[in-house]
């Protein structure tokens, strides 16, 4: 089985990761990256993880900005100022390599520390422009995301999973983030389905050992499904649950081919 | 049979709504089908649902014209979205999946087919909280509320996605709303009912046996039909924990074959804010069997309050 992740390097630009994820084999590029102990700002991520789950979505204000926003909440005003500012930095980086993925919009930047259990089931990630793809770079996790090819999904089973379990997910996502409370405490009436989580096997799921896990470190870069293209399948691992790590989250969408 | 108010339509609506999708399915019998909705119709049934963009629209309308139950029957729809989706999403907008124009087709197309001057509702399905803001929708279902094309506003939720409706029942823009309800998933009691009964917000229950679930207590290794959507629904685990639930169930109110059903039923018209409870029932001994439900009104109080034990999905 050939593995769907294909490796480049921010140098080599956006536009050799677009070409990557426009052949039908890919599912998602992985950018391999430092881990969090070699990173400059590595007290300051692990001072905002110390704190309650959050989420927070930039909604156009600079990386700088935003974070001295959450920081300056969580941490007091002023922590961290040089960590916080080489972290803004490089999401920067990241926000201008995934800005060439497309010719939309800027796009979104979004950064969440809470672990949300819906993560832990297959899915795409769906928005309504032309053409999608998001870039994910968690810092401090133990797991990688996993993917697995569409054609790994018996679509019909899926369908009839997700119809029940969507809403679900959705709710049970919501009580984590404003409770924290653990996922195996409020499903507990749920033995089947957080025994799937747990482990990654899924009723609809073809072939359980057809799937690849990216490096924990590395940032990685998927489609999303929009009304003209197909999504990436993925999920997140049941060993995250307890460090999920920070999440910075990037969408490029564009009505644009 | 008895009537209950649909929030601020004003309409009297029967405590079952006849779901209809039925009628749409491969292998059912068609003439079988046709004889229960005539019946439940006789037997005073007075509101039926359509599905999404009219459904058995044509079916309904030929059994309406035929009886001359047109006048008194309220037939409640769903407007086709425009935008193919299986889930609920905020990125799908409201008018890309609703646009005004495209309502006022659909429900103008609609009265035509059933032969019938005004819809009792038209709805929304699969509603997203963000859409309550967005697009022509609104007015132009208050439009055709004004011309007398529909009696009320509806917006129908997706399954278990019961609080994705309080903005919109806060707000007073819509006049009833279709949730799922039953023994497993109470979950719209919590807040959602409470809140349509202060906004004189009308309720219709769906799903009230859980799609078939808490209507058999059959052991066989599938018990739907090749083709029937719910075979994946239920597939593989689902199906052992439900048949699990609906044993346990039956076996602490010492409830015996057609009695589990019953007892669904029955929970769902107990609850006050509940204006109608909405079941396809394909024969003719369905309809009866129902009909001696309603019969036996709502459960006991102590029998409701242990009833609660056996929330389970939502």
């Amino acid at each position: 089985m050939m593995k769907p992740i294909a490796v480049t390097a921010l140098g080599s630009g956006a536009g050799a990761a677009r070409r990557l994820l426009e052949t039908p084999l890919v599912e998602a590029i992985e950018i391999p990256r430092p881990s969090l102990d070699e990173l400059p700002f590595r007290d300051f991520v692990r001072a905002l993880l110390r704190a309650p789950g959050f989420k927070l979505d930039f909604r156009g204000q600079t990386p700088d900005a935003a974070l001295a926003l959450v920081s300056n909440q969580i941490l007091g005003p002023g922590a961290f100022q040089q960590e916080r500012a080489a972290l803004a930095e490089a999401i920067a980086a990241l926000e201008v390599f995934a800005r060439g993925l497309g010719a939309g919009p800027p796009p979104q930047v979004a950064i969440r520390t809470y672990f949300a259990p819906g993560d832990l089931v297959w899915h795409v990630d769906r928005v309504s422009e032309r053409t999608a793809f998001r870039l994910l770079w968690p810092l401090g996790r133990p797991a990688g995301m996993k993917v697995t090819p569409a054609d790994n999904i018996d679509q019909r089973r899926y369908r009839g999973f997700m119809r029940r379990e969507f809403p679900l997910l959705c709710q049970l996502d919501t009580r984590v983030l404003h409770t924290g409370a653990a996922v195996e405490a409020l499903w507990a009436h749920r033995p089947a389905q957080l025994a799937a989580m747990t482990s990654g096997r899924f009723p609809f799921i073809v072939d359980p050992d057809k799937e690849w896990e990216i490096d924990p470190t590395a940032v990685s870069v998927h489609r999303v499904e929009t009304p003209a293209g197909p999504g990436t399948y993925h999920r997140s691992s049941w060993t995250n649950r307890a460090s999920p790590g920070l999440q910075i989250v990037i969408t490029a969408a564009s009505d644009e081919q | 049979m008895r009537f209950r108010g649909l929030g601020r339509t004003g309409l009297k609506v029967s405590e079952y709504t006849l779901g209809t999708s039925f009628l749409e399915r491969k292998g059912v019998d068609l003439a079988e089908a046709g004889a229960a909705v005539e019946l439940a119709l006789e037997r005073g049934i007075n509101a039926v649902e359509l599905g999404a963009g009219g459904g058995a629209a044509d079916a309904v309308g030929e059994i309406l014209e035929r009886t001359g139950a047109g006048q008194r029957v309220h037939v409640f729809s769903r407007v086709t979205s425009l935008v193919p989706f299986d889930l609920p999403s905020p990125h799908v907008t409201a008018q890309d999946a609703y646009p005004g124009a495209h309502i006022r087709a659909e429900t103008e197309a609609l009265l035509r087919r059933l032969g019938v001057e005004r819809l009792g509702l038209q709805q929304l399905h699969a509603w997203c909280p963000e859409w309550l803001h967005e697009g022509d929708w609104l007015e132009m279902l208050q439009r055709l509320r004004g011309e007398g094309k529909i009696a009320g506003i509806g917006i129908s939720l997706f399954d278990h996605d019961v609080d994705s409706a309080l903005e919109a029942v806060a707000s007073g823009a819509i006049d009833c709303v279709q949730v799922m309800y039953n023994i497993f998933d109470q979950g719209a009691a919590a807040s959602l009912f409470p809140l349509c009964a202060k906004q004189k917000v009308g309720v219709i229950a769906r799903s009230p046996l859980y799609f078939g679930a808490l209507a058999s207590q059959q052991q066989t290794a599938m018990p739907f039909a090749e083709g029937d959507w719910r075979r994946d629904y239920f597939f593989n685990e689902h199906l052992r924990e439900t048949r699990g639930r609906v044993v346990r169930l039956a076996r602490e109110f010492g409830l015996e074959g057609s009695s589990v059903t019953e007892t669904g039923l029955r929970f769902c018209f107990s609850h006050p804010a509940v204006s109608t409870v909405a079941l396809g029932m394909r024969t003719r001994r369905q309809v009866e069997a129902n009909l001696q439900a309603l019969d036996h009104g709502p459960l006991a109080p102590e029998t409701l309050a242990r009833l609660r034990a056996h929330r389970w999905l939502c």
